[in-house]
């Protein structure tokens, strides 16, 4: 199994499978353009975002795989929990999943989003972005 | 932070629905009232959630007796009538609902007429229409219209004797009154969709069709059109049952000696066109039908509702609460 190596904002290194790799389509057109050879290097992810990232995309390519046991309950409830997480990490996530092209986790961080929005009064809505706005600065 | 917001504007804010966005999420800042207001914007919101069939259908108002009484209930869930889950919403219960359109109702109480919308409880008085005092009876022919961003809505009221459409404009706030298409008349069962457009059903001497009268435009065009004793099943003998859907097409239900069938009256041939049967035997006399949403159609009858979705040919049918 070849193997990519990948590399985080703080320039931690995470060695993949090419085969999950390639579910990022920034990372599959940078493998095209510069080949397997050197590190890719992800400056705008952090290497907990990164991480997380990779467990995302593990999971489901093990869930899509012939003879797994996993039902959709089982998934869902993975990405449920996968996305319980801070509104910060969750804005670094949706930022991530864009950079990185991983259509999924974008659709899936987005809906996350988009019911806290639907269920917060405005004011939080609005609170919500101005300390996210305030935390990046 | 600014691919963030951009992301969660192209992202996020099209996976709301209408509802939200004009409710909540416009208030939060200007940067995004604008945003929603924008017709772009608007395009866009429409485009996103006209692709994806609703996975889970939505609840869904339903009004019986005369409009006398609304329901809501959730009549895809499969099971007993108990799982369905009726629901009587009371408040409204001094009006008669007479046509809905896009989650808006328009309806009468007492001797006005109203227009309401059951999520933002927000209910309008209407002037009086210019109309003959004898024709402010119950079966008016009327049509709710919304358009596309649904920011406004039309109301018009069909006046046969001066063959004359009577529009209310919300933002104008006033009627005014448009002339029939030159040779039609008897325009009955009027549906109005969320693409600025009312259907009538109308005939033309020996022939009937459907017309559209564009709001935007104060245009009428005839969408489909045939001689009377064209039709190829016996039992198609009444146009009034009739509907539109989303996407502009017509269809019709004809009933047999025990079965309905659906029959798609085709714009481009002017013809009729078999689409799905089901079995009927009730003996009992159906009520126009009514497009629900993508593909799926509601007949009602004195004691029961029928589901017909037309790509699948699939049907199911309930008791009325």
């Amino acid at each position: 199994m070849v193997k990519v190596t990948l590399k985080s904002a703080e320039g931690d290194v995470f060695e993949v499978d090419e085969e999950l790799a390639l579910e990022s389509l920034m990372v599959k057109n940078m493998i095209e353009d510069v080949g397997l050879d050197s590190a890719i290097s992800l400056p705008n992810v952090s290497s907990t975002i990164l991480a997380k990232v990779i467990e995302y995309i593990k999971f489901h390519m093990d869930a899509q795989k012939d003879g797994s046991k996993k039902t959709s309950e089982e998934i869902k409830a993975f990405d449920d929990d996968f996305v319980n997480v801070g509104i910060p990490t969750l804005f670094e996530m949706v930022l991530a999943s864009n950079y990185l092209n991983v259509k999924s986790l974008l659709s899936l961080t987005c809906n996350t989003v988009a019911n806290m929005i639907k269920t917060k009064p405005p004011a939080e809505v609005k609170e919500m972005f101005t300390s996210a706005k305030q935390a990046k600065a | 932070m600014d691919i963030l917001v951009h992301i969660v504007e192209e992202e996020v804010l099209t996976r709301l629905p209408a509802v939200v966005l004009h409710r909540r999420v416009r208030a939060v800042c200007k940067r995004w009232r604008d945003l929603i207001d924008s017709p772009r914007f608007a395009k866009f919101h429409s485009a996103h959630h006209s692709i994806k069939k609703q996975s889970c259908p939505p609840r869904v108002l339903g009004i019986t007796q005369n409009g006398k009484e609304l329901y809501s209930c959730n009549p895809f869930v499969a099971g007993s009538d108990a799982q369905k889950d009726w629901v009587r919403q009371d408040v409204y219960g001094h009006i008669r609902v007479v046509k809905a359109c896009g989650g808006l109702l328009f309806g009468k109480m007492g001797r006005d007429y109203v227009a309401l919308n059951p999520l933002t409880r927000a209910l309008k008085v209407l002037p009086p229409p210019p109309l003959e005092a004898a024709y402010i009876s119950p079966n008016i022919h009327c049509a709710l219209v919304l358009e596309p961003s649904m920011q406004r809505y039309w109301i018009c009221i069909a006046g046969d004797i001066a063959k004359q459409l009577h529009v209310y404009h919300s933002r104008s706030g006033v009627w005014d009154t448009v002339d029939y298409l030159p040779g039609w008349g008897n325009l009955k069962y009027g549906v109005g969709m969320a693409n600025s457009n009312a259907y009538f059903s109308a005939e033309h001497d020996c022939m009937w069709g459907i017309l559209s009268f564009n709001m935007e435009e104060m245009r009428w065009f005839v969408e489909w059109s045939s001689f009377k004793d064209n039709s190829p099943i016996q039992m198609c003998w009444s146009i009034y049952k009739w509907m539109v859907t989303t996407a502009n097409q017509f269809f019709m239900v004809a009933m047999g000696e025990d079965q309905m069938t659906l029959i798609r009256l085709d714009c481009a041939s002017n013809g009729h066109v078999q689409e799905a049967g089901c079995d009927y035997n009730e003996k009992r006399y159906p009520i126009p039908p009514i497009c629900f949403y993508e593909g799926t159609f509601m007949i009602a009858d004195e004691e029961k509702l029928y589901f017909l979705d037309y790509e699948s040919c699939t049907f199911a049918a309930t008791s009325q609460p």
